[in-house]
């Protein structure tokens, strides 16, 4: 089993004319095999364990097994772009995947709901904020163990995972979900707007980025110079946790065991932030447009600056958009760091799961350049496997330098969130004094001290 | 049959008190049986869907986890947790804000319109008609409606709003106007249920009553006061109740329009349930979160029927 799933990369069919076997013929086999071994005396007690195959020798090992898999969308055409990307591997495993598509916004409840049942998804996608939460809950399987992750015939492909993400998704010795994709924000600006506002350099620091911003403003005619999302429906955190650590910090310490909101630099990176909406006024307000309101009106050419997530990079070039566009990594700290910040997406199986060894060869064929390439590509993601290359455009075969140019950002600067139970808890907080901060009802010194006490609060429960 | 022959009949018939009790325990027991089997369908549905997870939560109020995870016991220790949290005590004070304001504004809008409608009866089920479709959308359909008319670049407010030559409002960056915002959706959405609740009621009034009051030299405000409301009393109280316990529960129009902001200023209770439930796995803080606004609303359903007996007594009293 292990040989095959090692290999899952290979589980594409091979080419024309390959021996289909039933579930019957398989059903024979397998019982021939649990004949045999016992008569080889000393292999009794494996003869009752699933008989092990090579993919090479026999076509769907797995015939007949059914395995629900469910993942928040990360595009509108995701469930047939995953659906042509799985059947080569269902045409060759013989599983059948049922693909369940879970809003990003109610997810929580949805997985919550699906996992306190009898039958929950075998496979499903976790970010680094849930991971832990569900998996200290007992409803995932511990990876990192050596029926699974640690198995010496996975080892080859374990060596080629960026050890960060690994390490970034451990809690406590135990990793609940396999690292599969790195994701990232990126700045996108309107070239036009910008030449025409006579910007000439890129900003590559926040307060760079104000001066650029005003600049843009001044067009006037409806137009803004900056928006990123600030609400904490839009996952506010999100997309200021890199100025967090462009400046030195963290919202929690390396032990896990207090938060850190507090702090003179976590205040000027979120001071930062405030000012283009309140003091620089380069920022629609809070609420006058929503996250996706954004994206929209940077399609319109009404938006100098948006920073948001590669994912855009296929929707803008899908949308064609009228006028000339490009991205930079995020906006650095001035004077400070210009690092990149993601959660990590994950591959979990449930521990309830009735077919553990399938839900394990979909989770590897999941993370193989197979399907983590062009998964990748189209979305923007940058891959945390060495052998993994998410720049190659599968229709053209060659190289796709937007993605290419994330994959760098990513690669060279990326830092992860820290997983822990409490980790959706404590970023809702830190979201809400982003919040209270950038609408003005709090000064930046009074959404962090509040957030603060609650969030030591939060870890004290 | 013979007189002589009825009587000693009558007599064999008689029963002795102990007989007779029996006799008629066992009949009220056969029509009891009968009525309990025709309440059957309504009392699994109740016992399994209300009574089971009314106690089932309050169990796991005192225990962490018990929905993903074994539930452990740990006394007070959730309720403890969510009465130092700033969140529910600003989610409760929402929910009472919000309300108040619907339930006030419903019912007069609703009390006028109904009776509009109980005077001018032409033509007026074209108007109850359109008064009744909001209720037929689904909540998520209104939010999003509501969404739409509150749009900063486009929505109907703030098109009159420019027309007027005053400057748009931006109604989800402020707490106090998105709050609104989900009280009128609210509003239009109950309007209809409740016209015609009371134009039910009104049409309830005798005819004669408010006769004698006219004749007696009552004009039209003072006959709605002294007659038409004392009537209507016993509907408008559980019209209150009803009212409340909805609107205590307001959740989906929150989910759509505001996600609980800006800042909060939109969370009620039972979105903070839902936080810590399914957000954050908090299952022991959501289900006592849960049990307070069970006996938030216990507490204001019987100090409704108080205040009503009340007012009944003191008008025996006179």
């Amino acid at each position: 089993m292990d040989e095959l799933g090692d290999r899952s990369q290979d589980a594409l069919p091979a080419a024309g004319g390959e021996q289909e076997f039933s579930r019957r013929d398989f059903l024979k086999k397998a019982a021939g095999v649990a004949l045999a071994v016992p008569a080889a005396g000393a292999l009794v007690g494996s003869a009752a364990a699933a008989p092990r195959v090579r993919v090479g020798e026999l076509a769907q090992p797995f015939a007949g097994v059914t395995l629900q898999f469910a993942k928040a969308p990360h595009g509108n055409d995701e469930k047939d772009f995953v659906a042509a990307l799985l059947k080569p591997f269902q045409d060759k495993t013989g599983i059948k995947i049922v693909h369940t598509i879970v809003p990003w916004q109610t997810e929580g409840a949805a997985y919550a709901t699906n996992y306190a049942g009898p039958n929950p998804y075998d496979v499903s996608y976790q970010t680094s904020t849930d991971l832990t939460g569900l998996g200290t809950k007992g409803v995932l399987e511990v990876l990192n163990t050596s029926t699974w992750l640690d198995a010496p015939s996975f080892k080859s492909t374990k060596a080629k995972f960026i050890p960060n993400t690994i390490t970034k998704s451990t809690y406590q010795g135990k990793l609940y979900g396999l690292p599969c994709i790195i994701g990232g924000t990126v700045v996108f600006y309107n070239k036009d707007l910008l030449a025409k506002a006579g910007v000439t350099k890129i900003p590559t620091n926040t307060t760079e980025l104000a001066a650029a911003a005003k600049k843009v403003q001044a067009l006037g005619g409806g137009v803004w110079g900056h928006t990123v999302p600030l609400t904490n429906k839009d996952f506010t955190w999100y997309f200021l946790y890199h100025d967090i650590h462009n400046r030195g910090t963290d919202i929690i310490s390396k032990d896990g065991k207090s938060v850190t909101f507090n702090n003179a630099a976590a205040a000027a990176a979120l001071q930062a932030s405030v000012d283009l909406v309140l003091k620089d006024k380069v920022q629609p307000p809070v609420g006058q447009y929503d996250r996706e309101a954004g994206i929209s009106l940077f399609e319109a050419g009404r938006i100098g600056f948006v920073h948001d997530e590669p994912s855009r990079i296929s929707k803008f070039r899908a949308d064609k958009l009228p006028f000339k566009w490009d991205f930079v990594d995020p906006m650095g700290a001035p004077g400070g760091k210009r690092t990149i910040f993601s959660t990590t997406g994950h591959w979990v199986m449930a521990s309830k799961s009735k077919n553990k060894e399938a839900a394990w060869e979909l989770i590897k064929f999941l993370s193989s350049n197979a399907f983590a390439g062009p998964f990748g590509q189209h979305y923007g993601w940058a891959p945390v496997r060495s052998d993994v290359n998410t720049a190659k455009d599968p229709k053209t075969g060659k190289s796709d330098a937007q993605v290419q140019r994330v994959n760098q950002y990513v690669l060279k600067g990326w830092d992860g969130l820290p997983t822990g139970p409490k980790m959706a808890q404590l970023t809702d907080v830190y979201g809400q004094a982003i919040e209270a901060a950038a609408t003005g009802k709090m000064s930046v010194q009074a959404a962090l001290a509040k957030a603060q006490k609650d969030g030591t609060a939060i870890l004290k429960s | 049959m013979t007189a002589a022959a009825t009587e000693v009949a009558w007599d064999e018939l008689k029963l002795s008190p102990e007989d007779y009790s029996r006799a008629s325990a066992r009949y009220r027991r056969r029509r009891s049986r009968a009525g309990y089997l025709f309440l059957l369908p309504y009392f699994i549905p109740f016992l399994a869907f209300l009574v089971v997870p009314v106690f089932w939560s309050i169990y796991l109020s005192f225990n962490k986890d018990g929905l993903l995870a074994p539930a452990r016991f740990v006394g007070f220790e959730n309720w403890r947790e969510i009465s130092a949290d700033s969140e529910l005590t600003d989610s409760i004070k929402t929910t009472a804000q919000y309300a108040v304001e619907a339930i006030f504004l419903v019912f007069v809008l609703a009390l006028l319109l109904a009776l509009l409608l109980n005077r001018y009866r032409k033509g007026s089920n074209i108007f109850k008609l359109a008064l009744y479709v909001p209720l037929l959308a689904p909540a998520v359909l209104v939010g999003l409606v509501w969404q739409f008319v509150a749009n900063y670049d486009f929505g109907l407010f703030n098109l009159i709003l420019t027309n007027l030559g005053i400057s748009r409002v931006n109604f989800f960056g402020n707490g106090t106007y998105a709050l609104l915002l989900i009280v009128l959706a609210e509003v239009w959405r109950g309007l209809g249920f409740w016209t015609l609740y009371f134009l039910a009621s009104l049409q309830n009034v005798p005819e004669e009553l408010l006769d004698a009051a006219r004749v007696d030299g009552a004009k039209g405000f003072r006959r709605f006061r002294r007659v038409t409301i004392p009537i209507l009393r016993p509907m408008l109280l559980f019209a209150v109740v009803i009212a409340i316990i909805a609107n205590f529960q307001v959740f989906d129009t929150v989910y759509v329009l505001t996600s609980g902001g800006p800042y909060q200023s939109t969370s009620t209770l039972v979105w903070f349930i839902w936080k810590r439930l399914f957000q954050f796995q908090q299952t022991g803080q959501g289900f006592a979160a849960a049990v307070l606004l069970l006996g938030i609303i216990l507490f204001l359903t019987a100090l409704s029927f108080w205040l009503l007996g009340t007012r009944r007594r003191q008008e025996r009293a006179l």
